[in-house]
């Protein structure tokens, strides 16, 4: 009877979460459907995470069209930087995107001469000494300049040994670790970004991606074994793909991998020795299943193309095939998708680069020209601290939240896993069992099941042990009466006979 | 560094007055400690220490190829710079012989600073020797770094080394019982002469110094001085001559057939003076063959087993007159054993009276071996005869030098220094982890690898064919080299695939430095030396089956006879029966100075009884001890839970007698509003850490901080080095290890595992969760290994910052000669409070002395232990341990005063007093093992199945309070 109702409470409140949910997708106005997936990885409509509040181009900061745009950064100060690659220049705005902090378009050299840009793809700001350093690209250099624009040192080709001299140096993106270390993506280098002692020596390369072992690779690799070297070097070269784009986070840097085919190391979580915190948890990034699309006849594999890390430990990976954000807690579970390709206001075409700061997320596109800012719903705010509380392990804490994700979105699958386990830490074994089970998470669940049968032994231990010795008594006593009315054959015969 | 005025105060006192020379200086040193402790900041910073420098191996190469010219420089220690801070002087200086030397240079502190000008009259390469006499100090060597014109020549010179005068207190004795007991080394005042050596033992030569003709400056400064310094002199070693000339030239009266007949035998563990305290008498009971020996009883019948081994290291025997007569000509025998390295030499320098009187004694070879033999040196296949002219007594000594091996060992090191720039070279390209699949093409993008990996083959098989000819066997002794060489053969051949032997090759070069430290030492044990004339033969070492039969039957009968455990004789009802848990030599000690001092102050009788372990089943049958020593971890709380120990709080004097420890030091003898126990022995932990390695990383600081540290990481780890922290072993103790991360972390943010009355966990506050991730990010974000041998990883630099028990501080200085002055130590990182202040806090570990219920007078027992851990008794206790067995025996006395008088210098006593004074301490409850063991499971369950630390603490804590409400219900301490 109990259990009926509560079956029926469930049913109804899914029903109304549901109708809620679709209400909302329709009433966000975004020129797509939202989605996420559930616990069999299936694509379903989902609540949005983020609205897409406007577009801002060059004219709205008041410093004509951007062209070609390649990158964005907030400073600690929140002012943005965007990489305006087409125009060689880098334009520093405000946080609210209205007006023009500062262009910077020629920088003062040491000894005093000018030195212009060209074609620079990327932008960082350091937290530590407030310099400027720029991905000087079709300059084959790093540019390190004061907010003043007074150059404060250059990195260019370097002249190491270990740096194949026939490689060209083409400064994709930038980043510097509070150290001063100077990381480097390169355009032709597959062998992971360039790095940088902050005296600018090079220091060799960090955080290579791995090859996929596909089985073409695996066959090559074996054959290889036994390959004579002369024949080795006729061979075609099994080298990664190269990463595409990175972010720090405190110790760690984020890498991205811009890649159609290759689903290893996409995304990587790097600490100081270089080793990817990443590598031993089976993780994808991007959308389950690829997508056909029919109107461009490819399949549509998901392509990152740049990264960034909110202050909330939120990792944003952006898509160019979709046009699409994909936000991961920093467990990498998928929070939110946003976006599309599209014209609208909310659509892309040519995704380059996301930046996030606060709750709001800013997409670059290099077609539009344009920067769009997402601004959080409240449905993204409940699940943001939902998430960050569970993470930090305050489970009870974020039950609450959980429970309102639930209400207002009965597919979203993670908030089941995070009830699951708010209950087992209660000691509720029995709803953590059901909400475990929901959820597909087999680990709570055998916790559950583990306590859920102490707590069964302990309430029932004088009925087991009564049973146990009332069998224990007939067994012997059993044996007793047996011993005395002869063998054991005897009385298993006469026991058949009847 | 700068000198107390005291202590040049004291050390105007006439030096004759050892005892109170050394008390005063002492006093000085307590009382500038504090002083300094007020400045923390001190200790974290240092003076960056030269890279560029050159070894002595570069320097030897580019140098030994100049002039030796004959000509002595020799400069009067007393005509040094007047030096600026005036803390040595000008003097005169008697030895313990009564000889007295003017105008000599009297260095009576341990730290500063002497000039010397010189005048070259000829170019060349110059050794330089040095007439002084030591003075009684707390260090075990005297230790110079020694400048030529502003400048440090090479390396080696940094380190220079010249051995104190090391006797036996007093001679082997027996006890009551029949066993001997081995005497403390003490220091001893005497002229000596001697050329400066090379201390890593890669030359048997001593150091030579190259000087332009023209007029130099030389400085010495030291930290561990105090000598007496007669002369300087830079010159050449003169020319041996062979036995045939020596023989000519001896002088002697008689030829050696006309010597009388006589066989003299001098006993090992007699020897007269020994340059290092380690050189103490040490034992073979295994056979009859040792002399003397006892099948049942303790004897001490040889030395040098396994302390001597280092190069320069020499003891030095006495040839009483009496036993040589009107003098003759000796062949020398000693009966040696090398069973420490297989396969190879060790090397002993012979001298004759302060001389070696001919080429042959120069290098001579104690073959390996697991038992006894008798070594002649010889020259050609004649045994080498020795002049010793009558009618007075002469001194024969041996040095340990490095034997031919040395050689190769200095290209080794040169192999090892290029294959770890290649190795590091590889890794720019690869990273630390190289991926299989990916082709990186490193031979291309080093030029020249593959041809330089063959060269350094070829060289490493090259020294391994030398080595094999040394040893004149092939196998294991050159495993290291061979496997190294097999491993570059591969990447040679198969250059594609050198990524995937780059583990290999740092493992194999890590291996081959590891080999090259312990075969360069030259271990060796001496039983006897015999000096035979012409007409005898040396006593025969061959075992002989019925006597080993005889020697082995005794033995085992006696075993059934002998007390091994009780070390006096005092019985009686009356008896306080004390259990201690320590080595033999140390509990030995114990139970002298109880006899020797306690007993005759007090008219207690104590019965001291060397016990190790099964304490807690031996009491709770009834038949434990009365008192015990030296009780540590779980035991006096689990003790005192079952009623079975005394509750010291009870005695009047209790409040007083508490003040001689650590404020915290309690704790760990606390339960349930009672103390059963008086702290003994307290270790706590420190950071160690490498100069030079930061240095080179470009720091020039220690993290004071764990934020510190972790910002150090990058740069560390960029360089594929890492941090030790100290994690629990294996087999988890329920008294929390000092040191723990965990429990550092905890404590300096003023928690502990327990709330105020210890009746519940703390795990689920905040700070604690907060702790635990700090700890377990260090091993799943920071990649830190879980185990690693901290010893030889410091060594090697691969560790440049280790937090270990300050302890290791004695195994650094006693085991690891060559990074001599390249670390330090410092208390270990803080954790910010509110406000910015820092807490360095650290718990400790450690031994305490208990009374068990069913001791007859109560107050007789606690009379003893107060007594044990009274000032004057821990700081004798602890001179006497290290003069037993070295600096390694150095005491961690729980006794705060005792330890200011240990051996520690001013500046090292101040950084330990530093971290004494923030140590708090996490209390052993009856339930402890749980809280320990489900700590460490939840440690391992975040880092091995990668789950969220706070549920996993959460989790386990569960039942934590499961365990601790159980137990204290058993207890009766809730209903």
């Amino acid at each position: 009877m109990h259990r009926f109702f509560k079956r029926a409470a469930v049913a109804v409140l899914a029903a109304l979460a549901a109708s809620v949910c679709s209400l909302g997708a329709s009433a966000s106005g975004e020129p797509y459907e939202s989605y996420n997936y559930d616990r069999w990885g299936d694509a379903v409509p989902s609540q949005a995470g983020y609205t897409a509040e406007r577009a801002v181009s060059g004219y709205d900061l008041g410093v004509g069209a951007l062209s070609d745009p390649q990158d964005l950064f907030f400073d600690s100060d929140n002012v943005l930087y965007i990489a305006d690659t087409g125009n060689n220049r880098i334009i520093a705005a405000d946080s609210e995107l209205r007006e023009t902090v500062h262009v910077y378009d020629s920088f003062t050299m040491p000894d005093g001469s000018e030195t212009r840009l060209n074609k620079p793809m990327g932008i960082f700001v350091s937290a530590v000494n407030g310099n400027i350093y720029i991905a000087d690209s079709d300059n084959s250099r790093v540019l390190i300049s004061d907010k003043d624009g007074n150059v404060q040192g250059e990195i260019t080709k370097p002249q190491s040994e270990v740096y194949d001299q026939r490689r060209t140096f083409l400064p994709q993106k930038v980043i510097a670790d509070k150290a001063g270390n100077v990381y480097v993506v390169l355009g032709n280098i597959t062998t992971g970004a360039a790095m940088f002692a902050p005296d600018g020596s090079f220091s060799g390369f960090y955080g290579a991606n791995r090859v996929e072992p596909t089985a073409a690779i695996i066959g090559n690799y074996i054959r290889s074994i036994f390959m004579s070297d002369e024949k080795k070097t006729h061979r075609t070269r099994t080298v990664p793909t190269g990463i595409t784009g990175f972010d720090i986070d405190r110790d760690f840097i984020f890498t991205c991998t811009a890649s159609g085919t290759q689903t290893t190391d996409t995304v990587k979580k790097l600490n100081a020795a270089g080793k990817n915190i990443f590598a031993d948890l089976e993780l994808s990034f991007g959308d389950n299943t690829p997508m056909y699309a029919t109107t461009k006849n490819k399949i549509m594999a998901p392509s990152i193309v740049d990264i960034d890390v909110s202050t909330d430990g939120c990792i944003n990976c952006l898509d160019f095939t979709t046009g699409r954000v994909f936000q991961y807690d920093e467990d990498c579970n998928l929070l939110f998708i946003t976006g599309t390709l599209a014209k609208q206001t909310g659509g892309f075409d040519h995704v380059a680069a996301v930046e996030s700061l606060g709750s709001d997320l800013y997409v670059l596109d290099s077609m539009k020209d344009t920067i769009t800012v997402f601004r959080e719903t409240s449905f993204g705010k409940i699940v943001h601290e939902a998430a960050a509380l569970h993470n930090s392990g305050y489970y009870e804490e974020a039950l609450g939240p959980w429970q309102e994700v639930l209400r207002r979105d009965g597919n979203y699958n993670r908030a089941y896993e995070g009830v699951a386990a708010a209950l087992l830490r209660k000691g509720d074994y029995k709803g953590a069992m059901k909400y475990a089970k929901l959820a597909d998470a087999g680990k709570i669940y055998n916790k559950a099941f583990e306590g859920r049968r102490r707590e069964f032994l302990k309430e029932h231990f004088t009925a087991i042990a009564a049973v146990l010795a009332l069998m224990v008594a007939a067994l012997f006593a059993g044996g007793r009466y047996r011993k005395k009315h002869g063998s054991r054959s005897d009385v298993k015969g006469k026991e058949e006979q009847p | 560094m700068s000198f107390g005025k005291t202590a040049a105060a004291a050390a105007a006192l006439v030096i004759m007055f050892q005892a109170s020379f050394t008390a005063a200086g002492s006093a000085c040193a307590y009382g500038a400690a504090a002083e300094k402790a007020a400045l923390a900041e001190d200790y974290y910073s240092f003076e960056a220490p030269d890279s560029e420098l050159m070894s002595f191996g570069r320097y030897y190469d580019k140098y030994s190829a100049e002039d030796r010219p004959d000509r002595r420089i020799t400069i009067s220690g007393g005509d040094f710079f007047p030096a600026e801070d005036g803390d040595v002087k000008k003097g005169s200086f008697t030895d313990d012989n009564g000889e007295k030397r003017d105008d000599v240079l009297l260095w009576e502190s341990s730290g500063g600073e002497v000039s010397y000008r010189f005048e070259v009259p000829e170019s060349g390469n110059y050794c330089l020797a040095a007439d002084y006499c030591p003075m009684i100090s707390n260090s075990t060597d005297i230790e110079f770094s020694m400048e030529l014109d502003g400048k440090l020549p090479y390396d080696t010179a940094s380190r220079l080394t010249l051995g104190r005068v090391w006797v036996n207190e007093k001679d082997i004795y027996t006890d009551m019982r029949g066993n001997q007991v081995r005497p403390a080394q003490v220091q001893k005042q005497l002229w000596q002469s001697c050329f400066f050596g090379d201390v890593d033992g890669l030359f048997s030569e001593p150091l030579f110094f190259y000087l332009e003709k023209g007029s130099h400056v030389l400085k010495l400064s030291s930290e561990r001085a105090q000598l007496a310094l007669d002369s300087l002199c830079f010159c050449n070693r003169e020319e041996l001559p062979s036995y045939r000339g020596y023989a000519d030239s001896a002088g002697a009266e008689i030829s050696a057939e006309e010597t009388p007949s006589a066989l003299i035998r001098i006993e090992g563990e007699n020897a007269a003076f020994k340059s290092d305290p380690t050189l103490y008498p040490t034992f073979d009971n295994s056979s009859y063959l040792a002399s003397p020996s006892d099948p049942t009883k303790m004897v001490y019948n040889t030395i040098g087993s396994g302390n001597w081994k280092k190069a320069l290291q020499t003891v030095t025997w006495e040839i009483p007159a009496e036993q040589i007569g009107a003098g003759g000509w000796y062949k020398i025998g000693i009966k040696a054993r090398q069973d420490k390295i297989r396969g190879f030499d060790s090397n002993r320098r012979i001298y004759v009276d302060g001389k070696v009187p001919c080429q042959e004694l120069e290098r001579v070879r104690f073959g390996y071996d697991t038992e006894w033999s008798v070594t002649v040196p010889k020259s050609g296949s004649e045994p080498v005869y020795i002049w010793l002219e009558g009618d007075r007594s002469h001194t024969l000594s041996m040095e340990a030098v490095p034997g031919e091996i040395g050689d190769y060992l200095r290209r080794l090191e040169d192999v090892v220094r290029e294959l770890n720039t290649y190795y590091r070279k590889v890794l720019m390209i690869t990273g630390p982890a190289p991926d299989k699949y990916t082709d990186y093409y490193v031979h291309e993008k080093i030029p020249g690898l593959v041809e330089r990996f063959g060269e350094i083959s070829a060289e490493l098989k090259d020294v391994r064919a030398g080595i094999e000819s040394l040893t004149g066997q092939k196998g294991t002794e050159a495993a290291a080299i061979e496997n190294m060489a097999v491993i570059l053969d591969k990447c040679t051949a198969k250059p594609l695939r050198i990524p995937s032997y780059l583990k290999q090759i740092k493992d194999g070069s890590a291996s081959l430095s590891a080999w090259m430290r312990d075969n360069r030492d030259q271990p060796l044990e001496i039983d006897y030396i015999e000096l035979a004339s012409a007409d005898r033969s040396f006593s025969d070492c061959r075992e002989k089956l019925g006597k080993s039969l005889k020697f082995g039957f005794d033995a085992f009968i006696g075993s059934f006879f002998e007390d091994y455990t009780t070390l006096s004789d005092v019985t009686g009802e009356e008896a306080v029966n004390v259990w201690v848990a320590l080595g033999r030599d140390q509990a030995q000690a114990v139970k002298e100075m109880t006899e020797n001092q306690f007993m005759q102050e007090t008219g207690i009788p104590v019965s001291v009884n060397l016990v190790t372990g099964g304490i807690v089943e031996a009491s709770l049958a009834g038949k434990g001890p009365d008192a015990a020593l030296f009780l540590g971890g779980e035991f006096p709380v689990n003790l005192a839970a079952r009623d079975l120990l005394v509750d010291l709080s009870q005695f009047d004097d209790f409040g007083e007698v508490k003040e001689r420890f650590q404020e915290n030091a309690m704790t760990q003898y606390s339960y349930n509003g009672g103390c059963y126990g008086l702290p003994v022995s307290q270790s706590f932990p420190m950071m160690f850490y490498r100069t030079d390695v930061l240095t080179e990383l470009g720091y020039s600081s220690p993290p004071e901080t764990w934020d510190g540290l972790r910002d150090m990481l990058p740069a560390l780890q960029r360089n594929y080095m890492s941090v030790g922290l100290v994690l629990p072993p294996n087999d988890i103790s329920p008294a929390t290890e000092s040191g723990h991360t965990f429990a550092l972390l905890m404590l300096q943010k003023g928690m502990t595992y327990y709330n105020e009355d210890l009746s519940a966990s703390v795990l689920d506050s905040t700070e604690a969760v907060q702790s635990f991730e700090e700890w377990t990010d260090f091993y799943t974000k920071y990649s830190f290994e879980q185990t690693y041998d901290a010893f030889s990883r410091f060594r090697t630099g691969e560790y440049p910052i280790v937090i270990a028990n300050y302890t290791f501080f004695n195994q650094l200085t006693a085991a690891s000669p060559e990074i001599k002055g390249l670390w330090d130590f410092c208390p270990v990182p803080a954790t910010a409070g509110e406000g910015g202040s820092l807490s360095h806090a650290a718990n400790s570990n450690g031994s305490g002395a208990v009374i068990f219920k069913k001791v007859k007078n109560k107050e007789n027992a606690w009379k003893f232990i107060k007594w044990f851990t009274d000032n004057d008794t821990q700081a004798q206790y602890g001179a006497q341990t290290e003069g037993l067995m070295g600096t390694l025996g150095r005491f961690d006395t729980a006794n705060t005063e005792a330890l200011g008088k240990l051996s520690w210098s001013e500046d090292e006593l101040a950084r330990l007093r530093a971290q004494q004074k923030e140590l708090r301490e996490i209390p052993v409850t009856p339930a402890s093992y749980a809280v320990t063991r489900n700590i460490m499971n939840a440690f391992r369950e975040t880092i091995n199945e990668k789950q969220n630390p706070r549920d996993t603490l959460i989790w386990y804590n569960r039942d934590i309070n499961d365990e601790i409400a159980r137990k204290r219900r058993n207890l009766g301490l809730d209903r």
